[in-house]
């Protein structure tokens, strides 16, 4: 693996083995973390995005959940590259919080409610770095104030339900970091927090991220959340990745027609001024994870679809040449109409 | 910011404050077991002591004096001692005070030091809360047909009693946390008991072959009952030949088929399955018959000490199943909540998990249920020791007090109503745990508050 790559998913394929039948949840998708980079994973619900991250840190649900496929390369704080998915259960609880950490969309359950905050972001500590209660507590203290939480030495000994929903996922960001993680798995870390937090909690992760050097994978459906805060973009749609590019061009010039559905659906306030038209919206819904449509799973709400074209096989994740992949079979005429 | 919660403030101990049947049943209790921990202090003889000569069997309760007869005024309380008679009709012994003997004043913190006892099988003593001097003698409750002291008996009684109440609880508790824990947390990860010999690997090596031992033990005994079927009922006629050759038929089918799903595919049981429908099976069998049969199982001559702890087992036993179902669907929920999640991303293994996260959830019901199941319990083991199956000689229990009450027929009752005392404190008891455990529901559970 290439030495500043700090994460290689290949091929990875999560199937959930239901009594209706095999939900393909993940079926096939690759990209790679970079060391100090931030790539977000976008997709509408239920595209497989949450399914990755949780099958990087092998928390899938077992059974009925599996992973099927594929590898997840990973380099440890040791320098070594290990395949997660190949790991014992005692292993990978070490590469848990240790060298991966994850903080979740709910602030305001991720919490146990009858443990102070201090307590919760001791127990991380104690758990990967061996130290005494009292280090810990202390460490503790600190985290709190490297989120920004005033009086640090205080809020250690209060419980979740004395704080706001935004303090509590800054001290889920101190838990998550107490451990110097070299990558942080944010999964909509801000869906649940109103706008001005959001802001505020999106600030912190960048300052933090400048400090500690982390690599962060971004899990979001919000668009404006990852021109905020991404380097390059993973598309994801039913199960699969469908483009990837760096954050500019794909705003700028987005290949996929997903992608450019996606964007169109962004309220914009400069472009309503002009059209003072609706805002458009992709038609039809993600469709049924059991029966996915044949070829491209886009093609039944696609504009450009192509009947005998698109719906006969899965097109290939094609390399454009500038350093993105698209999975169209149409993006350079589609790319051409723009133009 | 930090919450300030002493003893004045806690707002769980408010609560139950305000119970104040609750508050009634703690105090009683306290006495209660302060009593039986206690008890050679607070009672004035030995349990077990008796006099041949005078005989005092079946002695009502001693009367209090109060008054002294000669000056009519009060006095230190006092009692005299008694003269034994045979009821010439009911052949019933009579006691009548006899004042010729003096007046035996009430003593307190006496020391009998011919009546050595123990605390905590320790500590070595001879002072006595009250009591009088001999030849006279205190019976605050009368004694039983040996003439032993019945309030002595019954306080010694109570230690039998009511730590039994506690001990099943905790046995219970025991299996029903772990059984239930289990249930719960590992509901839909079946295991495997079986492993088809094409993947007896690592440990499967060991599991395997002894996994294999087992279920063609089974296909065996399967095939053994229809054969032994088939011999013991040999067939005359051509009907039962056939049912003879039936029943050789399904048991070889069912050996058979064990047999095809051990070589085929791996046999695997989800652990809550396999609890929760023994728990239901538990709990479709009356549960006094139950208590019965298990008891018939062991032998009713054993060391009375074995007896004790075989009865906690027993009740312990039976009474697990309510509690691993409720801890169970706690379980369930709780191992579903995001910070179990977020737990687990930190590293944290699944014991680590259950320790932290998931037993502390069901605390507050498992207080409440246990305070609310040890009367239950009490009262399972005086229905024991009524029927003879529970504790015996020489220990004492307020179930085993009872059944001596009644041996003398129904005559004992109108005859000698002292005897229903260790009633009263089954009741007392029975009552005072109810109150207290409804008190610590309320207190501990807000949405129950009215």
């Amino acid at each position: 693996m290439d030495e500043k790559r700090l994460l290689e998913v290949k091929d990875l394929k999560v199937h959930f083995f239901t009594d209706d039948g095999v939900v393909k949840a993940v079926d096939g998708v690759s990209f790679h973390v970079d060391k100090g980079e931030t790539l977000a994973v976008v997709g509408e619900s239920g595209s497989g995005k949450s399914v990755t991250s949780l099958a990087i840190m092998r928390l899938i649900p077992t059974p009925p959940g599996r992973i099927v496929g594929g590898e997840v390369l990973f380099r440890g704080k040791d320098g070594q590259v290990r395949d997660l998915t190949k790991l014992s259960e005692a292993e990978m609880r070490r590469i848990r919080g240790n060298d991966i950490a994850m903080i979740f969309q709910e602030p305001m359950t991720s919490l146990n409610p009858v443990y102070t905050v201090g307590d919760q972001i001791a127990e991380a500590i104690m758990l990967h770095q061996g130290k005494s209660r009292k280090e810990a507590m202390e460490l503790a203290a600190h985290m709190l104030e490297l989120v920004g939480i005033p009086e640090p030495k205080k809020r250690l000994g209060n419980y979740p339900h004395q704080m706001s929903g935004g303090m509590r996922q800054r001290v889920m960001i101190a838990m998550a970091l107490s451990c110097n993680p070299s990558l942080l798995i944010a999964d909509e870390p801000t869906t649940a927090l109103d706008v001005t937090i959001q802001a505020q909690i999106l600030e912190l992760m960048k300052k933090l991220q400048e400090e500690i050097g982390m690599s962060i994978l971004f899990i979001t459906h919000n668009l404006g959340v990852v021109a905020e805060m991404a380097d390059r973009v993973v598309v994801m749609y039913a199960g699969r990745a469908v483009e990837q590019a760096d954050v500019v061009p794909l705003f700028k010039d987005p290949l996929h027609p997903y992608t450019r559905g996606l964007l169109h659906s962004v309220p914009r306030l400069d472009l309503a001024a002009e059209h003072k038209e609706r805002l458009e919206a992709i038609p039809g819904n993600v469709p049924n994870p059991l029966y996915l449509p044949s070829g491209c799973a886009f093609h039944p709400r696609c504009k450009h679809y192509v009947e005998g074209l698109c719906d006969r096989e899965v097109p290939p994740l094609e390399d454009t040449g500038d350093g993105r992949q698209v999975r169209c079979v149409r993006w350079r005429e589609i790319r051409e109409v723009r133009a | 910011m930090a919450q300030a919660t002493s003893l004045r403030t806690n707002p769980v101990l408010q609560r139950f404050r305000k119970h104040r049947l609750a508050v009634w049943g703690g105090r009683i209790l306290l006495v209660l077991y302060l009593m039986a921990a206690f008890a050679g202090f607070f009672s004035p003889y030995d349990p077990n002591y008796y006099e041949l000569y005078p005989p005092k069997g079946n002695h009502p309760p001693t009367r209090i004096h109060f008054v002294d007869p000669e000056t009519k005024r009060l006095s230190r309380p006092f009692v005299y001692a008694t003269k034994r008679s045979i009821d010439p009709v009911s052949l019933q012994p009579r006691y009548e005070e006899d004042p010729s003997q003096g007046k035996f004043y009430v003593r307190f913190f006496v020391r009998t030091p011919e009546h050595p006892y123990t605390v905590f099988k320790v500590f070595r003593s001879d002072l006595r809360l009250f009591g009088v001097d001999p030849p006279g003698r205190i019976f605050l409750m009368g004694t039983d047909n040996f003439g032993r002291d019945l309030f002595s008996r019954i306080v010694y009684g109570g230690q039998v009693s009511l730590t039994i109440g506690i001990l099943s609880a905790l046995v219970s508790f025991a299996l029903g946390l772990l059984l239930g824990g289990i249930a719960g947390y590992f509901s839909g990860r079946p295991f495997h008991l079986s492993l088809p010999p094409s993947r007896w690997r690592g440990l499967g090596l060991v599991l395997g072959p002894l996994s294999f031992l087992l279920w063609l033990g089974l296909a065996a005994a399967a095939l053994f009952l229809a054969l032994s079927f088939a011999r013991l009922s040999p067939g005359k006629d051509p009907f039962s030949l056939g049912i003879d050759a039936l029943v050789v038929l399904l048991g070889a089918l069912a050996a058979g088929a064990i047999l095809y799903r051990l070589f085929r595919e791996p046999i695997r049981l989800d652990p809550d399955d396999l609890i929760m429908r023994t728990v239901e099976i538990i709990a479709a069998i009356p549960s006094l018959f139950l208590l019965i049969s298990l008891r018939a199982v062991f032998p009713t001559d054993v060391d009375p000490l074995l007896t004790f702890y075989l009865v906690v087992g027993l009740l312990g036993f039976i009474g697990w199943g309510g509690l691993a179902r409720v801890v169970r669907g706690i379980v369930l929920s709780v191992r579903e909540m995001d910070y179990v999640q977020a737990a687990r991303a930190l590293g944290a293994s699944d014991g680590r998990i259950i320790a932290r996260h998931v037993l502390p959830a069901t605390a507050s019901y498992v207080i409440v249920s246990l305070s609310l199941t040890i009367p239950g319990f009490i009262l399972g083991e005086s229905g024991l020791s009524f029927l003879g199956l529970g504790v015996t000689e020489p220990y004492t229990s307020w179930g085993l007090l009872l059944q001596a009450a009644q041996q003398g027929g129904f005559a004992s009752f109108t005859d000698r109503p002292w005897v229903l005392w260790p009633g009263f404190f089954i009741f007392l008891s029975v009552l005072s745990w109810n109150f207290l455990g409804d008190g610590l529901r309320d207190a501990l559970d807000p949405r129950r508050r009215t």
